[in-house]
């Protein structure tokens, strides 16, 4: 391991109390002392902290950020040399022109001068990010507060090699290191969920290699890869795709064989491009996103937790903070239940701007964007290693319930055990949620005009961010009854110790302070 | 009631009659301005015996809303017990919600203009799930503020398996 480049000396001093972190783990040794460097006087006989550590952004970082810019300046410019019948010629000097080339020439200066300005400073107890050429801003991030270190490589990024570093700290947005070289970008996040975790003593390694096409370092375990041609499949039998095809399909046939008034149509079918081909490109679209932005998808135990990578044209690697799930969505639409393929998501508080969407590079809620039942089931045990849900006895709605949910009424059912409540509802995608006691914050007994003519009753399961409304529909009156009273109290008296420890093992010690049983 | 909404206790405790009139006064003052932007273009376009037909119509339908307003008012109860808090609300659509006492994050009493010409003020209870909406509409002032301080001193957010 080599050291990292000192810009300046550490300053002797008192040493910084000891970190939080993100698990509460004894000190793992002494801090790092630098060696002075030559000439220096030497240092008081107080214990030194370890050296901060600065960070520039990498130099082609202006370029990435406008690159939008970058590149419509490029294609003018190209344009004009390329223009006319005489070949390569410059374009004429005058004033529009000259007005363009001093314009491009202050938003290079500023773009260096923005870089110039930018450094990224990791000190003993903390995180600074600091930016402004007129205005300094300091930005202050401490290292207990971190929750997930991701690197991610946005499209422009990516084609130069570059990736950025996401901080969550559980507040809306997290902040952003941009924009460092891939390898380093994943040094720096080794070093910092290190430091986030309380090892005083970490350095940054250089020798960390993540590849082109995923983010796995050396002793990465992959759990769950997804193939490329699943994805495929999973967008193509979509509820989005088909209804997007199914109809286009119905007018081109509905065109060709009755034909407008006209008759114009039979003649020459090639007029229906002009309504085909915006459709094709939608689908085009919808296809190319889902596919592009799971591609080589990836659930992987890596040293400081779990980690999701995919996406080929920005490749992200986000986190999964096990201590932070609400609850999981098992979801199966109706086209896949042949093939027995599942779609896993999950609630995480503080995921502002969590999206649900394939193809967002940065954190989505997806935990397995398709996968079969045993890998559906792998990520369960390594997300809720205490999670027993072919053990729960699920209960199904009396048989007055068929007038309501004709369609479903094998599916829809409830069950609890003494760490989960379960429910599934859904018809043409058939839905399991998964919510700990721990995380249920109120409960609801629902009931209108229809169900009370029928005698039932819903039970409604508040959780905090909502993947889907968690019920346990059309039960029996005096069931539901039962049941909200129930979990009412077992939402008061439960913790997840038990579901985020291996089950055989007792909890043993303190994992961390809140998540201990209550 | 039916026993499905009965309280796990005692008796449900009531919210103030008098927010049937705020109620009431909210519905008339909608139907109005809904009924008049109706009306109109009806009598305009069809003749005035429609436009008649389109205010009865109003008429009645204020009516009917005036009486299922104080029906609607005296639907509403709550209860609270040593650990949780119990409300329940609703007609057709009727709704029991129960909420730990430990994953309350926070009290808000509010009132509006109409509320507090009559002395009413609403308390919410705020919990980490936008789900929850547990909203006691129409209390007393002073019932409003003792029951935010009840609830402050027994501990709001204590849970932190709420996380």
């Amino acid at each position: 391991m080599s050291v990292p480049p000192v810009r300046f000396s550490g300053l002797p001093g008192a040493p910084a109390p000891p970190e939080q972190g993100l698990r509460t783990e004894p000190e793992s040794g002494p801090s790092v002392t630098p060696t002075p460097p030559a000439g220096a006087t030497p240092p008081p006989p107080a214990v030194t902290v370890a050296a901060p550590l600065v960070e520039k952004p990498h130099p082609l970082t202006p370029l990435v950020r406008a690159w939008v810019l970058v590149v419509a300046a490029l294609w003018a410019v190209g344009r004009e040399l390329l223009n006319g019948t005489e070949g390569l010629r410059l374009p004429p000097l005058n004033w529009a022109s000259g007005l363009f080339g001093a314009l491009l020439l202050v938003l290079v200066v500023v773009a260096y001068l923005d870089w110039r300005a930018t450094s990224f400073i990791v000190d003993a107890g903390e995180l600074r990010i600091e930016t402004g050429v007129f205005t300094r801003t300091s930005q202050r991030i401490r290292f207990d507060r971190i929750q997930a270190v991701d690197v991610t490589e946005p499209f422009a990024a990516r084609l130069l090699g570059l990736a950025e570093i996401t901080i969550d700290v559980g507040a809306e947005g997290g902040h952003k290191l941009r924009y460092l070289s891939r390898a380093r970008a994943a040094a720096v996040r080794d070093y910092l969920l290190a430091r986030a975790h309380g090892v005083r003593s970490a350095e940054v390694n250089q020798t960390v290699t993540t590849g082109v096409l995923d983010d796995l370092g050396e002793h990465d375990e992959v759990l769950v890869r997804v193939p490329p041609q699943r994805l495929l499949l999973g967008a193509v039998l979509s509820h989005e795709f088909l209804l997007l095809t199914v109809p286009l399909a119905l007018f081109m046939v509905g065109m060709l064989v009755i034909g407008p008034p006209g008759e114009t149509v039979r003649e020459s079918p090639l007029i229906m491009l002009g309504a085909v081909l915006p459709a094709l490109g939608v689908l085009w679209g919808f296809v190319s996103k889902r596919v592009i932005g799971q591609w080589n998808y990836a659930f992987v135990r890596s040293g400081h937790g779990l980690k999701i990578t995919r996406g080929l044209a920005s490749l992200t690697s986000q986190s999964v903070p096990r201590h932070r799930i609400q609850s999981l969505r098992i979801a199966q639409p109706i086209w896949l239940r042949r093939l027995g393929l599942y779609r896993l998501d999950m609630a995480v508080l503080g995921h502002r701007g969590l999206t649900t969407d394939e193809d967002q590079a940065g954190a989505s809620s997806i935990l397995l964007p398709i996968g079969t039942r045993a890998e559906v089931d792998v990520i369960l045990g390594t997300v809720w290693p205490g999670l027993r849900l072919a053990d729960i006895d699920l209960q199904h709605s009396p048989d007055a319930a068929r007038w309501l949910q004709p369609f479903s009424h094998g599916w829809v059912g409830w069950g609890w055990d003494e760490s989960v409540i379960t429910t599934r509802q859904g018809w043409l995608t058939r839905v399991q949620l998964v919510v700990p006691h721990g995380r249920v914050q109120s409960l609801a007994l629902e009931q209108g005009p229809l169900r009370r003519r029928l005698g039932l009753a819903a039970v409604s399961v508040h959780t905090t961010e909502v993947l889907a409304q968690c019920v346990a529909a059309n039960l029996d009156a005096g069931t539901a009854r039962e049941l909200l009273f129930a979990e009412k109290d077992r939402a008061r008296t439960s913790g997840l110790g038990h579901l985020l420890t291996p089950a055989p093992e007792a909890a043993t010690g303190p994992t961390t302070g809140p998540m201990s049983a209550g | 009631m039916d026993d499905l909404f009965a309280p796990p206790t005692q008796q449900w405790r009531r919210i103030s009659p008098a927010y049937a009139m705020v109620l009431r006064i909210r519905m008339a003052v909608a139907t109005a301005i809904l009924g008049a932007a109706a009306t109109v273009p009806v009598w305009l376009l069809a003749g005035w015996v429609w436009g008649v037909a389109t205010i009865v119509a109003c008429l009645a339908w204020a009516l009917w809303q005036w009486v299922r307003l104080g029906r609607l008012v005296r639907s509403w109860g709550f209860v609270e017990r040593d650990d949780d808090l119990y409300l329940t609300h609703g007609l057709w659509f009727k709704e029991l919600t129960a909420i730990p006492y430990g994953r309350m994050q926070a009290v808000k009493v509010e009132s509006g203009p109409l509320a507090r010409a009559f002395g009413l003020a609403s308390v919410e209870l705020v919990t980490a799930s936008i789900q929850s909406g547990a909203k006691i509409p129409g209390l007393p002032q002073s019932d409003a503020e003792q029951l935010r301080d009840r609830l402050i001193e027994i501990g709001i957010g204590d849970d932190e398996d709420a996380r």
